[in-house]
């Protein structure tokens, strides 16, 4: 019932250690933390577990 | 009644005399967001704390509405704005609100010691009859299946919902979500419940209302409290203030960092802890026109971390952090 429309995901590094997700979700640029109680990165990692969606490197 | 018999029944007789009441915005002072939603979204948060659930054809519209029973000036207004005239079985439409494991904890739910809880609310419909909700876990293996009756159209009434402490399941006692209620605004067959009571994977009860079945339908809530105990008491009322910070707790809306010179990255505290690590979306530069957009945004539940090597940089975020 959560499920949101991710359309792109990409780590943001900071000094080589990924800090932060940079994601396009419903339309919308968003800076997602690396922490499972939030429900926008809770629901990425379900959709990489469930196959639907790759989460790019950092450049 | 004597005077000494309406004492009584203002008395909580289990759990705290003051903060009591577990649900933060309950009287719908609080709309961060804006006060009017248009063709709410699935899932979309509309005023503080409250978010809309709707799957199929129909569709909803929410405001602030500036109307509420005696001792309320605000309230949630949904109004119909496509009528869903043929319900699938899996389809569903509900108001909802989540509830953080460290305010219920004292529920002593999922144990032995499990408490009786109330929830009560105001509501005013343009139809009659009886209505449906529910009362979850976060896997919602475990809903209580309530219903309630709307006695007259386009009138303020007070209902109460008494619930019986669940010994069994997970429910949380931390900052994630413990308790979910939804009130059915119209969900399929596949997510209702025959019976009233403690069941599972239901929203409402079978045979109820269906708001959004009737085009231009209206139902209005305010007055929402949750507290220990088997009496629904008096509707706590907090300042303004105090609403607020709770509220912000989960969302906060123009939140704003600049950095004009130096080096390296600026963070900027929040004014108190948020629930947890917010996702910051970025809407609008913070104090000048001549900011780069920051390469990096990072957060922690107390503070924001902003980079862009050419500067100055910065923005006005929302930080969301609900459950």
């Amino acid at each position: 019932m959560d499920e949101m429309n991710i359309t792109s995901a990409q780590y943001i590094a900071h000094e080589g250690n990924n800090s932060s997700i940079c994601a396009t979700i419903d339309g919308q640029e968003l800076h997602v933390p690396l922490d499972p109680a939030n429900r926008h990165y809770a629901e990425i990692m379900r959709q990489v577990e469930a196959g639907t969606l790759t989460i790019q490197e950092a450049e | 009644m004597s005077n000494a018999r309406d004492f009584a029944a203002r008395v909580p007789v289990d759990g705290a005399l003051s903060n009591r009441n577990i649900i933060v915005n309950g009287a719908m002072v609080i709309s961060q967001r804006g006060t009017s939603f248009t063709s709410v979204g699935n899932g979309d948060y509309t005023l503080d704390r409250f978010r809309v659930y709707s799957s199929g054809g129909g569709v909803f519209n929410v405001d602030q509405a500036s109307d509420g029973p005696d001792d309320f000036t605000k309230s949630l207004k949904v109004t119909v704005a496509t009528n869903d005239a043929s319900i699938g079985s899996s389809d569903y439409y509900m108001l909802n609100s989540r509830l953080e494991g460290y305010d219920t904890a004292k529920f002593n739910f999922g144990t032995s010691a499990a408490k009786t809880v109330t929830l009560s609310f105001y509501v005013k419909s343009s139809l009659t009859g009886t209505f449906g909700g529910s009362f979850t876990n976060s896997s919602e293996a475990n809903a209580y299946i309530f219903s309630y009756t709307i006695n007259a159209a386009n009138t303020w009434e007070r209902k109460t919902v008494t619930i019986t402490g669940q010994t069994s399941g997970t429910w949380a006692t931390d900052n994630t979500n413990s308790i979910r209620i939804y009130w059915d605004l119209g969900c399929g067959s596949g997510n209702v419940s025959g019976s009233t009571g403690w069941g599972s994977g239901a929203y409402g009860l079978s045979s109820t209302v269906q708001l959004v079945g009737t085009s231009s339908a209206t139902w209005q809530i305010t007055g929402v409290q949750l507290e220990v105990g088997d009496t629904a008491t008096p509707f706590e009322h907090r300042s303004y203030g105090d609403e607020l910070a709770r509220c912000q707790r989960y969302y906060q809306k123009d939140f704003s960092i600049y950095n004009e010179d130096g080096n390296n990255g600026f963070t900027a505290m929040f004014p108190f802890e948020m629930r947890t690590s917010p996702t910051a979306t970025r809407t609008g530069n913070g104090v000048t026109s001549q900011e780069n957009v920051p390469s990096q945004v990072s957060t922690s539940s107390r503070r924001i971390y902003i980079y862009n090597a050419s500067l100055p940089t910065g923005g006005t975020f929302e930080l969301d952090a609900e459950l």
